[in-house]
């Protein structure tokens, strides 16, 4: 009963620890479980606009494609521009724009999925939309998050946006072929980076000169033969 | 700027609650976000105002946050230190497992119920 009037209004109050993207991770999890039953591995690339993820993903394709066969999802506020440049590499691919939204979610991953499946592939990768801070926080339901660094950027980004970094597995510092025209400082970036999180795998790496690379494909080969 | 999804996920969720409780109105809502959740506050109370305008169940409720600070957790001798340390253990000298800080929870919900069968 209510204290102030004596009416019958009845107040309740439940804890419930719930995450507030519940939903989103529900989704998450079956994506997930979908990827591993069809053996196939997924990598979330995030980084701010011109970090250089299309480039990368270009050198990457052009490297692995006789080894393994790949496929793209590309998010983007708008336009199909990076679906463009990798489709000429010959990679199935496909376009989700978000209508403006700054980040993708595990459902419209899902439905992309779909759109692909009649391929044959063992590793997808997902282009989230241009932005170093909101892809953070969405669980697509990958094995494997990235975050990208680029020299022009500077190097606090990981002081200035934790969460990308604090959620990621490795962490890619890009465009390492700038190193000389910029005040960029290699030792101090890893060192913000682990101050976040510890276990994340730091390559610096430039996929126009291809120094670095190496580690990266790697790290793609191992991912999918495991 | 996706604190806007957040709110809506949020209300989302408890909406639904709200269904099964039977509640009528929400009185209030208590978040928690990690120390490296990515939330700027400022920006989820502004979208959370805005969007309760057009949501009747949550007229005049009220928003409270709480912050969590970021722990790593030690693999070895399972201790719990602040990123402020380092990222090694300060005992054992290991890289520690990121344990804490991206949290972005619901607490607690405050309904009113609907008033029948007191």
């Amino acid at each position: 009963m209510c204290e102030h009037c004596g009416c019958q209004e009845r107040k309740k109050e439940i804890a419930l620890e719930k995450k507030i993207l519940a939903q989103n991770e529900e989704i998450a999890a079956r994506n997930r479980r979908h990827f591993q039953e069809k053996g196939i591995k997924v990598i979330n690339l995030i980084s701010a606009p011109g970090s250089g993820k299309t480039t990368l993903l270009e050198a990457t394709i052009e490297a692995l494609r006789d080894k393994i066969p790949m496929a793209v999802i590309e998010g983007d506020p708008e336009t199909e521009r990076d679906a463009e440049r990798i489709r000429k590499k010959g990679v199935p691919v496909v376009q989700v724009t978000t209508g403006g939204a700054c980040h993708l979610d595990a459902l419209q991953v899902h439905r992309a999925f779909h759109q692909l499946e009649e391929n044959h592939f063992r590793l997808l990768f997902i282009e989230n939309v241009g932005n170093l801070l909101c892809p953070s926080a969405f669980d697509l339901g990958e094995d494997l998050r990235v975050v990208l660094v680029s020299v022009p950027e500077g190097s606090d980004k990981p002081a200035k946006y934790p969460a990308s970094f604090f959620r990621a597995q490795v962490s890619l510092i890009t465009k390492i072929d700038l190193l000389p025209y910029f005040d960029f400082d290699l030792k101090e970036v890893q060192k913000l980076a682990l101050q976040i999180n510890p276990r994340l795998r730091i390559i610096p790496l430039s996929a126009k000169t291809g120094e670095g690379l190496s580690l990266w494909l790697k790290l793609l080969e191992d991912l999918a033969s495991r | 700027m996706h604190e806007a999804s957040l709110v809506l996920a949020m209300c989302e969720e408890i909406k639904r609650l709200a269904q099964k409780e039977r509640a009528r109105k929400v009185i209030s809502i208590v978040v928690s976000f990690g120390e490296f959740s990515g939330i700027e506050e400022e920006a989820f109370r502004f979208a959370f105002e805005a969007l309760k305008k057009g949501l009747p169940l949550f007229e005049g409720a009220r928003l409270f946050i709480e912050k969590v600070p970021a722990h790593f957790r030690c693999p070895w001798c399972g201790r719990s230190y602040r990123p402020l340390e380092g990222p090694n253990c300060p005992s054992c000298q290991v890289p520690g497992l990121p344990a804490g800080g991206g949290e972005l929870e619901i607490k607690k919900v405050e309904f009113l119920l609907e008033e029948e069968n007191v």
